[in-house]
């Protein structure tokens, strides 16, 4: 008989901590903890205000996986749940119409007009199949960076400047480090909230619309109203995101709302590892923090290059992404040993006719 | 009314060039049933690549690229058969390879969609950076070929240029037409777009009739992009970006998969958004301006979706 | 959130009582264009029967099961359960008031477990909203709890207990078809429609079906079945009844449905004995 390896030991005993109801805390808390602790060990401002930026686009990672990872619905026009947002609160917060409201109303105002605007557009688009409903969502990302490129409203190509910063009533962030605090919290709170949903009634039956629409219409599963509340929610996150980058950035134009941006968000959701908030915050920080070191470089010119090669490496070797969602002791029949973890892999094409 | 014979002929004119990029993404699409958002790519690699030629045979000169010399006429028609030739092989090569380098393992493995449509995408930023990468992120001068002249009828002026991209893709519909209703290989692309296993187990090569799609369509694809480049006088490493999302939309339009929807989707986007664009100013009272042009396209793609989305030439079933 | 795996309660589920007509289908037709895939075809299911839909291929058995739980509308005629007439309803509606069904090609949720397959039948049964859920109020925790109890419960009765966390992808077709019906048990139903349970298995396999469907039939359950297996139906039913090319040629019990020669034709054709084929 085989002694388990190093590697299983440690398997089992995460295993066995993530099993106690105290014990499954442990990890995020020291995870979190490390995170925190972050700014105190790397003070360069440059460093942070690349976390930062990593951070307000792992939100919208995490708000996309609710609709792709979950449900299943590819949506090729995220970027303007972001510009939604991040145009409220330069138009709302800022000299340029000389209104000034409280950050944090915009903020959650956002986030919901973000969620109107995808549950809108979620209502004529359900009926159609995958490819067309991205086609779609591909037509209103467009259509809203084109709006804001032309529109007085939102200053044109030339976008609006001196944005109000991030505020709890009289105190105002000025640090980027305010901004990181805030933001990890943010992150923290909404992977708690979809961590809930995901193993609650409505996560099950989204994934169940994903892994067969109609048979768990058959089961009982409202599929449409479902699946608008899943474009809802997954839109929040984007709208309060773009408040956040606007404060941050101060000035927005209609540059940081192309179709480029929402595939990178696609992106950070696949290859990150869907339906897993974990490694859906992983693939987010990890692809904004990685072009890092390469800016500048002969490699900057290349990064889109790059990505794409990445998109297309990840699609043929690995299409579940670094971190799916686990199933842990599972025993996969035929051969596989008992204790052997599996992942789930994407659902495959076809799919039966009734 | 003259405007609106000019607009007219725009719209045609770009119709044309809308069609033969639809062409690609219904062929394959109907084929392989799954979107190849790198079609785009192939299109602007048409004429990048063969300019690329042109400049290294030393054949053109100055910022704008224009011919070296002033070639005789036949002299000229050959650099134009050159062009299109050169442009169409490059992007039939890239074609193939894309297909089996990325598609065929996907198809292989029974993929879903959303991760075809994502490699596809992967493949299409990737092309696009390698362009700018090789051929220079500014925009190029594209020799016109012919000189260009104007004629005016009935107060509507339009160039000989146009004349030749609507006698060219007329041409070319007919051999396509031919070629898939009267040939055997032709035949034997229709069988597998109705029923790709079926006709597998019907002794149909469908690895065949695929690289034949992928040769075809890119093909095609090229070749509306040279012609846009002389129409336009430039390439640009993302002229396929927008122009590929249209044809797409006009291929939907049509009824995707079906080659004669593709055509008549493509004139259509053509018309509606030369029309829209030229007549938004004045309905809206210099409100929206032509700026909005391309929002057209998405415009009819929602409303098509919401009333037929199978397409005007489309089978039910599809939604 | 209703506590019974199957609706037993001895007497058939509450509301009615065993022998009450719990389904009628009344000159149901089913028109795909020209093709009349059913037509005109009327029958009433009784509480806490076998009831078997028979017929040679193509005979309009599975359009049958679309029709009646709302997959397609009717194209003409009524489907009234429980006295309530479903025309219109959509098919989680249908569900939802105690009709649940299997489908003849296995249809799993085939990237989740076994259990999470199970309690996807639990969520028209559950009633916690959003906020309960983001809030972790105690009416989400334990309504989930109970689902998982209760999940875990009819996996067993159906055999799968062992297999709670295995990725239904991976299980042979036998224990998918067992899934499949617990699940659809996960949906509380009054009436439980299985489209050829037995399809694919081998002899023991189908003993073990035929032997659940017995059991679900004593708790109260009534038991909608189309089935190809002779000796399963036959076995099994309480009543039949035979289509082909979309109507009813006959109805009653086992027995005589066998000797039914206008059945013997359907399924296989005028014998050698018989006249000859004129027409």
């Amino acid at each position: 008989m085989k002694t388990p390896g190093i590697r299983a030991k440690l398997q089992q005993g995460i295993d066995r901590l993530n099993a106690h109801p105290v014990g499954r805390y442990v990890i995020p808390a020291v995870a979190v903890l490390i995170a925190a602790l972050v700014p105190t060990f790397i003070q360069s401002n440059y460093w942070i205000r690349v976390l930062d930026s990593a951070l307000i686009y792992t939100m919208m990672a995490l708000g996309l996986n609710v609709m792709l990872g979950y449900t299943g619905l590819l949506n090729l026009g995220y970027a303007a749940y972001f510009a939604i947002g991040a145009y409220m609160w330069a138009i709302l917060g800022s000299p340029q119409y000389d209104i000034h409201w409280n950050f944090w109303v915009v903020f959650f105002l956002a986030g919901l007009a973000a969620g109107v605007a995808a549950y809108l557009l979620a209502i004529p688009g359900l009926g159609l199949k995958g490819d067309y409903l991205a086609l779609v969502t591909i037509g209103f990302g467009e259509s809203i960076r084109i709006l804001a490129n032309n529109m007085s409203l939102t200053n044109s190509a030339m976008g609006i400047t001196q944005i109000d910063p991030m505020s709890f009533g009289p105190l105002k962030a000025n640090t980027v480090q305010d901004y990181y605090y805030v933001l990890l919290a943010i992150i923290v709170i909404m992977m708690i909230v979809f961590k809930r949903m995901e193993n609650s009634r409505i996560g099950n039956a989204w994934m169940a619309i994903r892994e067969d629409e109609m048979a768990a219409e058959s089961m009982g599963v409202d599929t449409r109203n479902l699946k608008l509340l899943s474009c809802f929610i997954a839109a929040i996150p984007a709208g309060m995101a773009g408040v956040m980058f606007a404060a941050t950035q101060t000035y927005v134009s209609p540059v940081s709302f192309t179709f480029n941006e929402s595939i990178m968000i696609v992106a950070m959701v696949i290859v990150g590892g869907r339906a897993n908030v974990f490694g859906v915050v992983l693939g987010g920080m990890l692809l904004m923090v990685l072009p890092e070191p390469l800016r500048g470089s002969f490699f900057d010119s290349a990064r889109i290059l790059i990505y794409g090669l990445l998109l297309v490496l990840m699609m043929i070797f690995r299409p579940q992404g670094f971190w799916p969602r686990q199933y842990r002791g599972v025993k996969k029949l035929n051969g596989k040993k008992v204790g052997e973890t599996i992942e789930a892999e994407p659902a495959a094409a076809g799919g039966v006719q009734s | 009314m003259d405007i609106f014979f000019q607009q007219v002929i725009n719209g045609i004119t770009v119709g044309c060039l809308y069609a033969l990029v639809a062409l690609g993404y219904s062929m394959v699409y109907g084929v392989l049933k799954m979107v190849n958002f790198a079609h785009g790519e192939l299109f602007m690699l048409g004429p990048m690549f063969s300019l690329f030629v042109l400049q290294a045979m030393g054949l053109v000169t100055g910022r704008l690229n224009s011919i070296t010399g002033n070639p005789s006429t036949p002299l000229l028609v050959g650099l134009m058969a050159l062009c299109f030739l050169v442009g169409s092989a490059f992007a039939a090569l890239i074609g193939l390879a894309m297909e089996r380098v990325v598609y065929r393992p996907l198809r292989n493995r029974n993929a879903a969609m959303e991760i075809s449509m994502i490699a596809a995408m992967g493949v299409s930023l990737f092309l696009q950076n390698a362009a700018m990468l090789v051929f220079g992120r500014l925009q190029k001068g594209y020799p016109t070929m012919i000189e260009t002249k104007f004629y005016t009828v009935g107060g509507a002026s339009f160039s000989n240029i146009q004349v030749f991209i609507l006698i060219f893709v007329a041409i070319l519909l007919i051999g396509l037409s031919y070629l898939v209703n009267k040939t055997y290989m032709g035949r034997n692309f229709r069988a597998v777009a109705l029923d790709r296993c079926a006709s597998g187990l019907m002794g149909v090569n469908v690895n065949a009739v695929v690289a034949f799609v992928f040769i075809l369509g890119p093909a095609i694809g090229a070749a509306s992009g040279v012609l846009y480049a002389m129409q336009y006088s430039q390439v640009y490493y993302l002229m396929g970006a927008v122009v590929g999302m249209k044809g797409w939309i006009a291929a939907i339009i049509g009824g995707i998969g079906n080659v004669k929807g593709a055509v008549v989707g493509g004139f259509l986007l053509g018309l509606f958004e030369v029309l829209g664009g030229g007549y938004l100013p004045l309905l809206t009272g210099g409100n929206l301006g032509a700026e909005y042009r391309n929002i057209f396209a998405f415009v009819m793609l929602i409303v098509v979706l919401l009333v037929r989305p199978q397409g005007l030439f489309g089978k039910r079933g599809i939604a | 959130m209703q506590t019974n795996g199957n609706g037993s309660n001895g007497n058939g589920n509450g509301n009615g009582k065993r022998g009450d007509v719990i389904l009628e289908v009344q000159n149901v037709s089913r028109f795909f264009g020209a093709l009349k895939a059913i037509n005109g075809v009327s029958f009433e299911v009784k509480r806490g029967q076998v009831f078997s839909i028979i017929g040679p291929n193509g005979a309009g058995k599975t359009t049958m099961f679309n029709v009646v739980t709302g997959i397609y509308p009717a194209s003409g005629g009524d489907v009234i359960f429980e006295g309530r007439n479903l025309k219109g309803l959509p098919a989680h509606k249908v569900t939802e008031l105690g009709m649940a069904r299997t489908y003849q090609i296995v249809r799993l949720f085939d990237n989740m477990s076994v259990l999470e397959n199970t309690m996807v039948g639990f969520y028209c049964r559950i009633k916690a909203g959003v906020w309960d859920i983001i809030l972790n109020l105690p009416r989400a925790k334990n309504e989930r709890k109970l689902a998982r109890e209760k999940s875990i419960e009819l996996l067993e009765r159906v055999g799968l207990g062992d297999y709670k966390d295995v990725l239904a992808s991976s299980l042979p077709l036998g224990l998918r078809k067992r899934l499949q019906v617990a699940r659809a048990l996960a949906t509380n139903p009054k009436i439980l429609l299985l489209d050829e349970p037995t399809g694919g298995m081998n002899p023991s396999e189908k003993a073990d079906m035929m032997y659940l469907i017995d059991r679900l039939r004593n708790d109260g359950l009534t038991v909608l079945l189309v089935e190809h297996d002779m000796g399963v139906i036959m076995g099994i039913s309480d009543w039949i009844v035979v289509l082909d090319y979309g109507e009813k040629i006959a109805e009653g019990k086992p027995a005589e449905i066998q000797a039914n020669p206008r059945v013997i034709e359907a399924y296989l054709g005028r014998g050698l004995e018989n006249e000859p084929v004129t027409d």
